[in-house]
């Protein structure tokens, strides 16, 4: 089991090396005079830069999203365990102010944690010296306008440290780096236009000297790309567009798909009508991985536009696909399509975590992606290979991935097409599982899931392109799925493809999930509750009714007085609780793209309001 | 119109031509009241009432020609969906992206003038002007259309029954 974690402890391994080896240039610099100075300066100039660029990945931080660049949200710390967490209680809180959907993770570096906000994307500053003391508040003012463009609520999805930057995303297509101390403004690099329906909500990723981002707006005719910034300036270094002649791809002699069906010149175009992949989709709003040893990223790809697929024939390249691609250049090294010609807004942009495992008694290197349509794929991450992909959700719409060919077999019947009613298709358009990102611990080798439960009925209809509105030709109306409850979380055990155990929940569990060292997990529900389990068995330990609904990513740190604490952020809203957020109208089904029909009694159980949970054990020490 | 993301942008000249036929059909079947109403300068500097600063009348000169009139009303659906209004706020209006518009909740008002000058002439949060999209009979029907909405929400609205076509004061 523990080789699973083998690439997440290789790198903290790594990384623990290189601090180290850093600690002792500097001691040699202060302990000698002029003479050494000089050679220590070039050590701590040599041994400085794999520091700054690598991820920090101190056991007590938070830097990232992901908390690593596999994308495990597995900590190491081990003060909270499965016989204790029952007495966590809140240490402190503190109130955003907002009252639309809150996704990010908030970060912890050094002493201060880090909250970024949805629109209007301020980043606050806290102090956990003094238990959350404001330190300073950051305004990137975004456009008010951005909020009309953003198809399902106005959500961020977090920021990302690195060499003293905070670098988020504002909803206006602006990324910014802010100084980490100060909270002064370093560079705001503009990448998009809100009139033609762009918007930014994705968590940057920093590799090395770059930071890398990508677009939203796959339900408004948007082009998808992924761009890398230099960390330094924010310069443009690279753009890969996710359709497109391939020299906007970034495909060139080093692209060596796995499957026959994804080689050609220039498949970004000919899978399309003419010129429809200007306003295909294939939008890069998810989670983006790194691997070191490769110094590749990869990154999946959102649904095709419009959602009506008769008005694209074709598979639509590069749109619900997963790229691997050099984090220097931005050049493709691989691709999988996971769903051709997607019928059902089934994108790709779900987490891929990087894991090492053992497959029929041979070591893989491996990622693991539970896709929107409702398969755990486990691919070769050398390759692109599917290894295997298995259902992790009640499904109706895709009967088998053929490993084959690589694509998923759609159902008969469960084909979309203009002016036909079609029922029952599930995973319904947000798939088995959407945003909300799995964790994974290397100590039980299982993958936690915050997944949905939801089946939609959909009538295609003919829609025009009119640039910066919608461009979607599908009314949906979604329900809760069989046995009416709209969520689960579970956990998976990817070498044998199958669930250990599950939890039903009411609503989709649509918050992130952690995993610590102490073998517990935790996640949160749209009605209210944040919640630990037993990650052995899925055992309820403890649990506490947040102020409104959780749908952020929870993480945990230590504090400057060596406690492990567990912070989130509540407050209802995204796609799922935009009912609350927006005040939607619930006697209509169609309502957000038909998600108010599935989530039609969320109103009774919270309203909106962003606040920040921060809980302890008793106790002044560890 | 509620401040939560209104939506879309500046609809342009390329929307107004694909949407010729209805717009010409619908031009054709105006009254003549719309010819006295004021011009697009005039209106952009009328103030604007809401929840925030409460007026208790519409101006007027922004009298809906066709408040209750069923055919419009008809009209008025078919060219929310035709607009992609249903885009942003949701077939039947139930709201997304932009807010719901059968509800009681009007930032920007909801009297029929009120209603006219927001889809005239945009609003910050999102909502795109529709002044160079639409001529203010294709406005007025919309406007008439979205005073039923709120009633009746999940049946279609028919144009045959005058009974649906009383119009709500939101």
């Amino acid at each position: 089991m523990h080789r699973n974690g083998a690439l997440a402890n290789r790198q903290y391994g790594t990384n623990v090396k290189k601090y180290a080896s850093l600690s002792q240039a500097e001691w040699i610099a202060m302990k000698l005079a002029n003479f050494v100075s000089r050679i220590a300066v070039s050590l701590l100039t040599v041994c400085a830069l794999p520091v700054a660029l690598a991820a920090p990945v101190k056991d007590s931080d938070w830097p990232m999203p992901a908390k690593d660049y596999a994308n495990t949200r597995f900590s190491r710390l081990n003060q909270i365990t499965t016989g204790n967490v029952k007495q966590l209680q809140l240490a402190w809180t503190f109130s955003t102010g907002l009252a639309t959907g809150h996704e990010a993770a908030p970060l912890v570096v050094g002493d201060t944690m880090y909250v970024v906000t949805p629109y209007p994307n301020y980043l606050y500053a806290l102090d956990l010296k003094s238990g959350g003391r404001l330190k300073w508040t950051y305004k990137p003012e975004p456009a008010r306008a951005a909020q009309g463009v953003a198809c399902c609520d106005v959500v961020n999805r977090g920021a990302a440290y690195a060499d003293g930057k905070i670098v988020f995303n504002a909803l206006d297509n602006h990324t910014v780096a802010v100084d980490a101390e100060t909270g002064k403004e370093i560079w705001k690099t503009k990448l998009g236009d809100i009139n033609l329906g762009q918007t930014m909500t994705m968590a940057p990723l920093i590799v090395k000297d770059k930071v890398i981002v990508g677009n939203s707006g796959g339900e408004m005719g948007v082009r998808g790309w992924v761009t890398a910034l230099n960390l330094k300036d924010g310069s443009k270094a690279w753009q890969a567009f996710s359709t497109g002649p391939d020299k906007d791809v970034l495909i060139g002699a080093d692209f060596k798909p796995y499957y026959e069906s994804d080689r050609g010149k220039d498949l970004g175009v000919k899978t399309w009508p003419p010129d429809k992949w200007q306003i295909g989709g294939g939008t890069v709003w998810g989670w983006i991985s790194y691997d070191p040893t490769t110094n590749l990223i990869f990154y999946g790809t959102a649904n095709p536009g419009p959602w009506n697929p008769d008005l694209r024939p074709g598979d639509n390249k590069w749109t619900s696909s997963v790229f691997a691609r050099d984090a220097d250049t931005g050049m493709a090294k691989w691709a999988v399509q996971y769903n051709p010609h997607d019928l059902h807004d089934y994108d790709g942009v779900n987490e891929h975590i990087l894991v090492d495992l053992t497959i029929q008694g041979k070591p893989r290197k491996v990622m693991l992606h539970p896709d929107r349509n409702g398969f755990l794929y486990v691919l070769d991450r050398t390759t692109g290979e599917i290894i295997s992909a298995n259902p992790f959700v009640y499904t109706t719409s895709i009967q088998k991935v053929d490993l084959k060919t690589g694509h998923p077999i759609v159902a008969p019947g469960k084909e979309p097409h203009t002016g036909i009613r079609v029922n029952d298709i599930c995973p319904a358009a947000p798939g088995g599982k959407d945003w909300q990102p799995s964790a994974f611990s290397p100590q039980t080798g299982l993958l936690y899931i915050p997944h949905n439960h939801l089946c939609m009925d959909v009538t295609s209809t003919e829609v025009g392109y009119i640039a910066g509105t919608p461009y979607v030709g599908m009314e949906v109306s979604m329900k809760k799925g069989p046995g009416d409850y709209g969520g689960v979380f579970s956990a998976w055990n990817p070498a044998t493809g199958k669930e250990v155990w599950a939890i039903k929940e009411h609503y989709p569990a649509w918050s992130g999930a952690l995993v610590t060292a102490g073998d517990v997990v935790f996640y949160g529900t749209m009605d209210r509750w944040f919640k630990a389990v037993d990650a052995k068995t899925g055992k309820e330990l403890w649990k506490f009714q947040a102020g409104s609904g959780v749908i952020g990513q929870p993480i945990t740190f230590q504090g400057p007085d060596g406690k492990q604490y567990i912070a989130v952020l509540s407050g209802v809203g995204g796609w799922a609780g935009a009912v609350v957020s927006g005040h939607l109208d619930t006697r209509i089904p169609y309502g957000a793209l038909g998600f108010v029909n599935a989530m039609k009694d969320l109103p009774n159980d919270t309203t909106p309001g962003g606040m920040l949970y921060v809980f302890a054990l008793p106790g002044n020490t560890p | 119109m509620r401040a939560f993301h209104i939506s879309c942008r500046d609809i342009s000249w390329l929307g107004a031509l694909i949407l010729g036929i209805a717009i010409a059909d619908s031009a054709a079947a105006a009254p003549a009241a719309t010819q006295q109403l004021p011009g697009s300068e005039q209106i952009m500097h009328q103030q604007v009432g809401g929840t925030h600063i409460p007026r208790p009348a519409t101006p007027d000169q922004l009298k809906n020609p066709y408040e209750g009139n069923a055919s419009a009303a008809a009209e008025g659906r078919s060219l929310f969906n035709a607009m992609n209004c249903s885009g942003c706020h949701a077939k039947d209006a139930g709201g997304g992206m932009g807010p719901p518009l059968g509800d009681k909740d009007w930032i920007y008002g909801g009297e029929p003038g009120q209603i006219y000058l927001s889809i005239l002439q945009g609003r910050p949060n999102g909502m795109p002007s529709f002044e160079k999209a639409l001529p203010p009979d294709a406005l007025w029907k919309l406007v008439t259309y979205i005073r039923t909405l709120g009633q009746s929400p999940s049946e279609p609205i028919d144009a045959s029954s005058p009974a649906k076509q009383t119009g709500k004061a939101h």
